[in-house]
């Protein structure tokens, strides 16, 4: 076997090369590794909201909330099941809830739409993920509200202590609503009854429930759905919001790994220049190697080992800077809610192995054919040039 | 043609205290020192003396290829200190022809193509240029191959397309820098024998650098450099 | 021969690597168009906006709807000439995306002629108007479900509750090709009279004509300050920065992707860079030759851009020939797993803004060895044994 170092060496000798041709693989992986780290970024940041041991009642046929009517008394029904949890109080944790959509300006002439969702007493009790990190929770029955933390800062009185306008009303923020990571933090909660007068909507969109384990899931969905007097559906909540995200993660990943793919051929074929570069400003070493004994394989391993350490430390690098954007923040359009959502790059360790492979394997393919015509040269040839 | 060459007797080369020097990491080395020559039009000289001698660092000067560190260097009547870059290239392709010891023919140009390079900064024609080259290739008996590339020639041959593409501009001034080094002892030869008819026949004057004394027998006049002077 | 041709010959030195930097080029510009059209798709409603339409729309929220009797006070606004009304419906055939369209309930007496951009066969035209029912669908969402007129297509929503049997009446297709032909729209008397009381007579937005586009701005604000302290005020817009308030909303996704188109020039300035460096080195001695031979140092340097240029050109010829097909073959691919994504299509400006860019990279690629054979000192570049 030809040892390490003369690879190493040999790509030293032609810095400039080298580098290029690192730095183009390097930026493959990069985009690879972001978009993945993006679209798991959207997943994680809307599912973390979800609890397994909740359900989400819509009706029949709605994907989300906001395409969703759900009538009050299927929950003050669902409530008295024996499925549900309730509160230390007693109270059942079975819960109406209004979504919608609010326009709130945003610097200069645009604004975002945010989704605002109208919330009782055991909305709460049914979340204990959703947690009030400053200020206080809004007084029941009241026009505050507890704004999502991604949004506080966003200007315009979006602060604990400043106050919203919208639908004709004022609301004052009262809290700062965390919920680790997930799409509550994109929310602004509100009390239900002022929000369904502000907005002329007297009913529902959907409703939270409790379980008392989330074992006891299919009884609840077979009860419910089996309710010929509601039409609704059951889903976890978990489930509901990986649901939300799927659409804008997969867009995100189906796009970004198409690029990725048509971006590595190009990176392949940046390789491949560079290792048939390096072959053929070596034919006469090759040549002398194979004449003192070397065989074709080890010539061809030696090419190949080459280039996959070129694919090796794009990989690394590539998947060092992808990484380093974990720091960056997104905020986006949800396609299935028409709201704004806020998320960042998630890296995994999954994700940071398929990229260094990623890197490794463009780098493989780049020294395949180079690694060939090397293996091929006769002894005679080589030393002859 | 050469009228100018006949009449002439101021020397063609003059270098008056010609000095080059390197500098490397804050050290000067000396290639040549205080140079004094003159070479007279029509004459067939050769440069001998030992490897790092500074014999190439002479030709570069002579020829516009390369300024020295102090001194003049005056050729074909030109202080060549004087020409700007451009001006220089301009001065070489009207007055000097090179002959290289690794021919230095393109590889992806065929003889003639290789022959014809030095006639496209010249105001010619195509059809005009295509004589000059049938010409050139003609006198150094490669007419048979002027479509084939350098890889398909012999040493010699190579050499021979270089000769037609130094003299293809009917230069006052033929360099060549070691132009038999590279060739067997029969390529050799047929090399020399091509320079002296040049020189007789056309009265060309000829600069040559060789560590070889056959090929230094053939010039009328030899000088010898060592450790960067003039012997 | 001439110096053009001595370009050309030069460039055979090493046909692989050619072939192999034009190939990735032309990737690189297909990526760049891929990107390019994607992000056009986003703006595509951008295209067949016209300046003398506005949209009046709930000010409090896109999903907030206005009630059916602004249309008459809207109308009585001098400037105003022409309006209508629609809205979005969002049945669903299953619950699957796969085989979600979009749909709209529109008041069929004065749509068509607001939005004079999509035609129809005036049979087809005259049956449509007559159904409430009825309902219009573009070309390419037809020929997706092979719907043929006469068909009849239900649809289920969780809103407007109960099925919805719709007859498609007509089949339109724009008068440009950017027009959307994947919409479904039937009238709005269809819904209106089956919905209960309180849903009854809203509607999702406004859209209307105005005599004098540069009084615009003065006609929308007359028609907000009317519904100002109502509970339903509104907002009027021109239908450019309506549809811009949507762009805006994706502008993070937008970005990402102009960063990529962008990263993809910067992969294609490596690989052309890495090969024209190389190139540079390795015929060092034959440009010091050259340059021994008179050649300036201009000539030299056009020597490596005329390179730089022929891979830009080739590239993007590459790129160009095969955007179209890889383009319709993932739309396919997409729109079988995702639901369909509009009409896409490569426009004339993506066309010239790749070539553009891929002879802009190539050249700037070729800037520093071209630069690099020009300042060339020959003697120094002679001494260097091939
Ligand atoms: N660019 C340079 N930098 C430093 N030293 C040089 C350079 N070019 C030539 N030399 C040195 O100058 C001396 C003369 O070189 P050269 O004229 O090529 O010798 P010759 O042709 O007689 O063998 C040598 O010692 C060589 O190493
Ligand atoms: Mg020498």
């Amino acid at each position: 076997m030809i040892p390490l170092y003369y690879n190493v060496r040999s790509l030293a000798a032609r810095r400039l090369s080298t580098g290029l041709t690192v730095l183009g693989l390097s930026l493959v992986v990069f985009v690879f590794a972001a978009v993945l780290m993006l679209s798991n970024g959207i997943e994680s940041a809307l599912s973390a909201g979800g609890s397994r041991q909740n359900v989400v009642l819509l009706r029949e046929g709605a994907l989300t909330e906001i395409g969703s009517v759900v009538p009050r008394e299927a929950v003050a029904v669902v409530g008295n099941w024996p499925q549900v949890a309730s509160s230390p109080e007693g109270t059942a944790l079975a819960a109406g809830e209004l979504l919608v959509i609010v326009a709130l300006p945003r610097d200069g002439d645009t604004f975002a739409n945010i989704s605002a969702r109208g919330v009782t007493e055991p909305s709460w009790e049914a979340r204990p993920a959703a947690r009030i990190t400053e200020g206080r929770r809004p007084r029941p029955g009241s026009f505050e509200i507890a704004l999502g933390s991604s949004l506080i800062g966003a200007g315009g009185g979006a602060e604990v202590g400043g106050e919203l306008e919208f639908a004709g009303q004022r609301w004052p923020v009262v809290g700062r609503l965390s919920a680790g990571g997930g799409a509550f933090e994109s929310e602004i909660w509100a009390d239900r009854n002022r929000l369904g007068q502000a907005f002329n909507r007297p009913g529902l969109t959907s409703a939270i429930v409790r379980l008392t384990s989330p074992d006891a899931f299919p009884e609840l969905k077979r009860r419910i759905e089996g309710d010929r007097r509601f039409e609704l559906k059951a889903m976890r909540e978990d489930e509901y919001w990986e649901e939300q995200a799927s659409a804008t993660a997969t867009f995100i990943r189906v796009l970004g790994l198409f690029v990725a793919f048509v971006f590595s051929i190009g990176a392949v074929l940046g390789a491949m220049i560079t290792m048939f570069a390096q072959v053929s400003a070596r034919i006469r070493e090759l040549g002398v190697m194979r004449a003192i004994g070397f065989s074709r394989g080890t010539v061809l391993a030696g090419v190949v080992i080459e280039s996959a350490l070129l694919g090796a430390v794009g990989g690394l690098l590539g998947s060092l800077g992808a990484t380093a954007m974990r720091f960056v923040k997104i905020e986006t359009l949800n396609f299935a809610t028409f709201s704004q959502i806020s998320f960042g790059f998630a890296p995994t360790p999954g994700i940071l192995l398929a990229a260094l492979l990623f890197g490794l394997g463009m780098g493989v393919s780049g020294g395949i054919l180079p690694a060939l015509k090397a293996a091929r040269l006769g002894i005679l040839d080589a030393v002859r040039a | 043609m050469s009228e100018a060459a006949q009449v002439s007797v101021a020397p063609i080369v003059r270098l008056r205290d010609v000095s080059k020097a390197y500098f490397r990491a804050g050290m000067r080395l000396p290639v040549l020192e205080h140079v004094d020559l003159e070479i007279a039009e029509g004459s067939f000289i050769a440069f001998m003396g030992p490897s790092g001698s500074g014999k190439s660092t002479l030709l570069n000067l002579i020829s516009g290829l390369d300024r020295p560190t102090e001194g003049v260097v005056e050729v074909a009547g030109r202080d060549l200190g004087r020409l700007s870059d451009g001006e220089l290239a301009e001065w070489r392709a009207a007055n000097v022809g090179f002959i290289f010891q690794l021919y230095n023919l393109i590889p992806v140009l065929t003889a003639a193509e290789n022959v014809e390079l030095p006639l496209l900064l010249a105001p010619l024609n195509r059809a005009e240029r295509r004589r000059h080259v049938a010409a050139a290739l003609d006198l150094v008996g490669l007419s048979p191959r002027v479509h084939h590339r350098p890889t398909q020639l012999s040493g010699g041959e190579q050499q021979r397309v270089a000769i037609a593409r130094a003299i293809v501009t009917d230069p006052r001034l033929i360099i060549a820098d070691e132009p038999t080094g590279d060739l067997d002892r029969k390529g050799a030869e047929q090399v020399l024998d091509m320079l002296q008819e040049l020189h007789r026949a056309l009265r060309r004057t000829i600069v040559m650098v060789t560590h070889d004394p056959h090929a230094a027998e053939r010039a009328d006049l030899v000088r010898h450099l060592e450790k960067g002077r003039l012997l | 021969m001439t110096l053009g041709q001595l370009a050309f010959k030069d460039l055979l030195r090493n046909p692989t690597r050619l072939l192999l930097t034009v190939l990735a080029t032309g990737i690189g510009v297909l990526a760049f168009v891929f990107l390019q059209t994607v992000i056009s798709v986003f703006y595509s409603g951008l295209a067949v906006t016209q300046p003398d339409r506005l949209a009046v729309r709930s000010k409090i929220s896109i999903t907030q709807p206005l009630p059916l009797s602004y249309k008459r006070r809207i109308e009585s606004v001098p400037g105003v000439t022409r309006i209508t009304y629609a809205g979005w419906f969002g049945g669903r055939m299953s619950e699957t995306r796969e085989d979600f369209f979009p749909n709209f309930y529109v008041d069929k007496a004065t749509y068509l002629k607001v939005y004079d951009e999509y035609v129809a066969p005036a049979d087809q035209l005259a049956a449509w108007m007559a159904d409430p029912c009825g309902a219009m669908a573009g070309k390419s969402l037809a020929e997706r479900f092979d719907w043929q007129i006469g068909d009849r297509v239900t649809l289920k929503n969780a809103v407007y509750p109960g099925e919805w049997t719709f007859t498609v009446r007509g089949i339109y297709a724009g008068r440009t090709p950017q027009i959307d032909t994947t919409l479904f729209a039937f009238g709005y008397r269809c819904i209106n009279e089956r919905l209960p009381e309180e849903l009854r007579d809203y509607v999702g937005i406004y859209t209307i004509v105005v005599d004098d586009p540069a009084r615009s701005a003065q006609v929308a604000a007359q028609i907000d300050a009317m519904f100002a302290n109502s509970a339903y005020p509104t907002r009027t817009e021109s239908e450019r920065s309506f549809q811009m308030s949507f762009i805006a909303m994706s502008s993070a996704i937008l970005t990402a992707v102009r960063i990529v188109a962008y990263g993809v020039l910067l992969i294609l300035l490596l690989v052309v860079g890495n090969t024209l460096a190389m190139n540079v080195r390795e015929k060092t001695v034959d440009l010091a030759t050259l340059r021994a031979l008179g050649f300036r140092r201009r000539h030299v340097a056009a020597l490596v851009l005329v390179e730089s240029l022929v891979i830009g050109l080739a590239g993007a010829a590459v790129g160009l020939l095969l955007a179209p097909p890889v383009l319709s073959g993932f739309v396919r691919v997409v729109s079988e797993s995702f639901g369909p994504i509009g009409t896409v299509v490569i426009t004339g400006p993506t066309y010239a803004l790749a070539l553009g860019a891929s002879v802009g990279v190539a050249l700037l690629a070729g800037l520093l060895p071209a630069l690099r054979a020009a300042r060339l000192q020959v003697a120094e570049g002679l001494r260097r044994i091939a």
